[in-house]
């Protein structure tokens, strides 16, 4: 059972491709905490889009060290996988890739490009401000 | 208890530092390529191989990217080029925050071309824009035609795909329709150039590409308003504003 450890350097520095990112989503959140007046956060909601090389399981494992003496140390983390949104320049379309392949699901015509489902992002945040 | 909105993206710090890095090489008219591959399919020795050629003409600095020692960079200190190794340690890709400190070690009004080869890994490096021009994927023949459907990322993130090793294919039951018909799949511009680096087998032709894109970076310096904007990585191979001439060799299909 791997321990974890608070952070000790910056967190581009960190090893574990998903540890690293989770200390991303860290630096995020706690900015957000600070700039809406936060003294608690109680959810933490995570995009990840499938066209990207994140295991979600990971990533959940990783964000437990990661929200260690933190401001939302319990926070709840919902990760949720977004899918791949392909468009289409031949017929418009905008269509869900399957199986990896750049083909349009309504023409099959090759000429698509990702528009949205290959990044990773923090969505939201449920938060207390101090007057709640 | 309230909701707050963010949308905020985890690689965006990474990608803040990539276009500081793309524009400070873009005002030096500096051609930035960001070299990937498994371990072992040859990246270094592809160096090895077009570094004496480019060097007539062209000044280049190399920044070598392993988790542990030096063994890539010391390969090529006997070549006229500035080198600078990067130790990741553990970390298993490049990421922006390193090339930025690593460049602090060039004279950028001294370099031409800034060829980067990452760590030797078919999955993570993709995801790390690091402000490059072109991403040159290398395979090998040896690690078989089947790995386009296997790693789909980055092979669609090629903006030209270097097929290593020819010269042994016999050795192997690599079948080249299958893996040019899997790369399309997931490419459709990527230029394919199959050489052997240790063989010296069209290494020419990767010479004149990497030329090429040292010219046109050069021609994009003096002349503003050139439309050719990378923005993000994730439109490599898909929305490239390079017109790929084929140098005389031929495409597989």
């Amino acid at each position: 059972m791997m321990q974890g450890y608070p952070p000790a350097r910056p967190y581009t520095e960190f090893t574990m491709h998903e540890l690293s990112l989770a200390m991303s989503v860290r630096e995020i959140v706690e900015d957000a905490a600070q700039q809406n007046g936060a003294t608690k956060v109680n959810t933490v909601n995570i995009a990840v889009g499938e066209f990207s090389s994140v295991s979600i399981d990971a990533l959940e494992f990783a964000m437990e060290v990661a929200k260690k003496d933190s401001v939302f140390e319990n926070a709840a983390i919902v990760i949720r996988s977004e899918k791949t949104i392909l468009n289409c320049s031949a017929c418009g379309a905008d269509t869900v890739m399957a199986d990896y392949v750049f083909v349009c699901g309504s023409c099959r015509s090759g000429a698509v490009r990702i528009v949205s489902g290959d990044r990773m992002y923090v969505e939201s945040i449920d938060i207390e401000n101090p007057e709640e | 208890m309230h909701y707050v909105e963010l949308e905020k993206d985890l690689l965006q710090r990474n990608d803040m530092l990539a276009e500081n890095i793309k524009k400070n090489m873009d005002d030096h008219g500096i051609f930035v390529l960001n070299i990937m591959s498994a371990p072992g399919a040859g990246k270094t020795s592809i160096l090895e191989a077009v570094i004496p050629e480019l060097t007539k003409k062209y000044k280049i600095a190399v920044i070598e990217g392993d988790m542990q020692g030096t063994a890539d960079a010391d390969r090529l200190a006997g070549f006229d080029i500035k080198v600078h190794q990067i130790n990741t340690h553990s970390l298993c890709h490049l990421e922006a925050a390193m090339l930025e400190r690593a460049i602090l070690n060039f004279d950028l009004h001294e370099v031409d071309c800034l060829i980067i080869e990452n760590v030797g890994n078919l999955v993570c490096p993709a995801d790390f824009y690091l402000g490059e021009d072109e991403v040159m994927m290398v395979v090998s023949v040896s690690e078989g035609h089947d790995k386009p459907h296997k790693y789909p990322i980055m092979f669609s993130k090629a903006d030209v795909l270097v097929l290593n090793k020819i010269d042994i294919i016999s050795s192997t039951n690599f079948d080249k329709a299958i893996f040019t018909k899997q790369v399309r799949d997931l490419n459709r511009d990527a230029e394919i150039i199959e050489v052997s680096a240790t063989g010296k087998v069209n290494t020419d032709a990767l010479v004149k590409h990497i030329e090429h894109g040292i010219q046109h970076k050069k021609g994009e310096a003096h002349s503003h308003g050139h439309g050719d904007d990378h923005g993000h990585s994730h439109d490599h191979g898909h929305s490239h504003g390079h017109t790929h001439d084929h140098h005389g060799h031929h495409h597989h299909k």
